[in-house]
């Protein structure tokens, strides 16, 4: 009698088809070792989805909502406002453009971030005034982050740093695919709606195509 | 969705903010990276990639499809990193995808941990290789269907069925051999 192998899987994660899952119910009924192997494997799904939830650290979420200020002074960030990317700009940040690409386009700027485990000092972000500078902040650090965390060279990392609003408006005249109008009174600036149906590989939405 | 009508859907469109996005959607990603990788620091490192890729794509945020793409690159993000520590740590050792991720060594944060969880599971699902950890991992944890697990991991929805089945044996094993040393253990203490 053949066994009922890797569908008792799909059987307890209800993933047969009608017929199928009836034949495995009528196979179980007459089948010993597959009920105890059924057992077993409900158990150690109950297991895995009984598990935990591991909460990040408050700390960590603070850097993720706010990098400024890390390691490198947060006046070398250019000026609130400013939009110009610093030595070019990459021509299709979201669209089309390898990860990895970004970050040798300015490399003039330095921001080594890492965890304070790793013994780097960092000055307090939490204090007041995050919130001031947040928005060009988060862009400023995530995006130098970006280089640093996907880039072999940290110690190298750049920043590009325009406030999302400017990026989108840099982007579209980058790429003259977008016409460039005012963001603030035409939403279509921003990339139409849609997340990535396709943003298959490691790098997500920069291959997205339309 | 907002409302329908283009002025309507104007006034209503709006970016949410960083804050935000990092507060709804960070734990989540965080408890992925986490199950995947197994430590927090790793988990930290993933996370912190998976955001600075959101933070690219924030215009493109749609609620609703944000969760599915998020469970995407979390993967392959993780999928990425346990190949590259693989070529690194295994570069011209066996070739055997079963062994090549084995032996991974618990990190101190590893062992520090938060009380919820659950180390034997947690070890061996770190044993398990990468390919078989991320379906089981999104199927039993993050509960995904086959169907969606194939669109994440973008292999045949047969596959993800083998591989869940596999991954699902090995762990069995794993934990099977973790429990009977731990009674080797304490027979040996008994009996002293």
């Amino acid at each position: 009698m053949d066994h009922l192998g890797e569908r008792l899987s799909a059987l307890i994660d209800g993933e047969l088809g009608a017929a199928e899952h009836e034949r495995a119910l009528i196979h179980l009924a007459k089948c010993e070792p597959c009920r105890f192997e059924a057992d077993m494997m409900r158990r150690l799904k109950r297991r895995l989805t009984g598990l935990g939830e591991p909460e990040p650290d408050l700390d960590f979420m603070g850097r993720l909502m706010a990098r400024p200020g890390m390691d490198s002074p947060f006046g070398s960030s250019a000026p609130l406002g400013s939009s110009r990317p610093l030595g070019g700009f990459p021509e299709e940040p979201i669209r089309n453009v390898p990860e990895r690409r970004a970050p040798r386009t300015s490399p003039e700027r330095h921001v080594p971030v890492r965890r304070p485990e790793d013994g780097s000092v960092r000055s307090p972000y939490f204090s007041g005034g995050r919130y001031a500078v947040a928005g060009l902040a988060v862009a400023t650090a995530l995006l130098g982050s970006a280089f640093v965390a996907g880039g072999e060279n940290p110690e190298n990392a750049p920043v590009i740093e325009p406030r999302l609003s400017d990026y989108a408006v840099e982007h579209a005249v980058t790429s003259r695919q977008i016409p460039v109008v005012d963001p603030a009174t035409e939403p279509s600036v921003a990339w139409p709606a849609g997340v990535p149906r396709e943003p298959g590989s490691p790098s997500g939405p920069n291959e997205t195509t339309r | 969705m907002p409302e329908t009508g283009p002025a309507v859907e104007f006034e209503a469109w709006e970016p949410p903010s960083w804050e935000e996005v990092v507060r709804v959607h960070s734990p989540r990603v965080y408890r992925l990276a986490y199950r995947l990788s197994g430590n927090k620091h790793d988990a930290e490192d993933l996370t912190q990639e998976v955001f600075i890729r959101v933070f690219r794509s924030l215009a493109n945020y749609t609620p609703g499809t944000f969760e599915g793409w998020l469970h995407r690159i979390t993967t392959n993000l993780f999928l990425d990193m346990a190949r590259r520590k693989a070529r690194i740590r295994f570069e011209g050792l066996a070739d055997n995808a079963d062994e090549r991720l084995e032996g991974r060594e618990p990190s101190p944060a590893q062992r520090y941990d938060d009380r919820h969880f659950d180390a034997d599971i947690q070890s061996a699902l770190d044993a398990l290789p990468a390919e078989f950890r991320a379906p089981v991992v999104l199927c039993d944890i993050e509960g995904l269907s086959y169907e969606e697990i194939a669109a994440t991991l973008d292999v045949k929805l047969g596959t993800v069925r083998s591989r869940i089945h596999r991954g699902r044996a090995q762990l069995r094993r794993a934990l099977e051999h973790r429990r009977s040393l731990a009674a080797q253990a304490n027979a040996t203490k008994e009996a002293e």
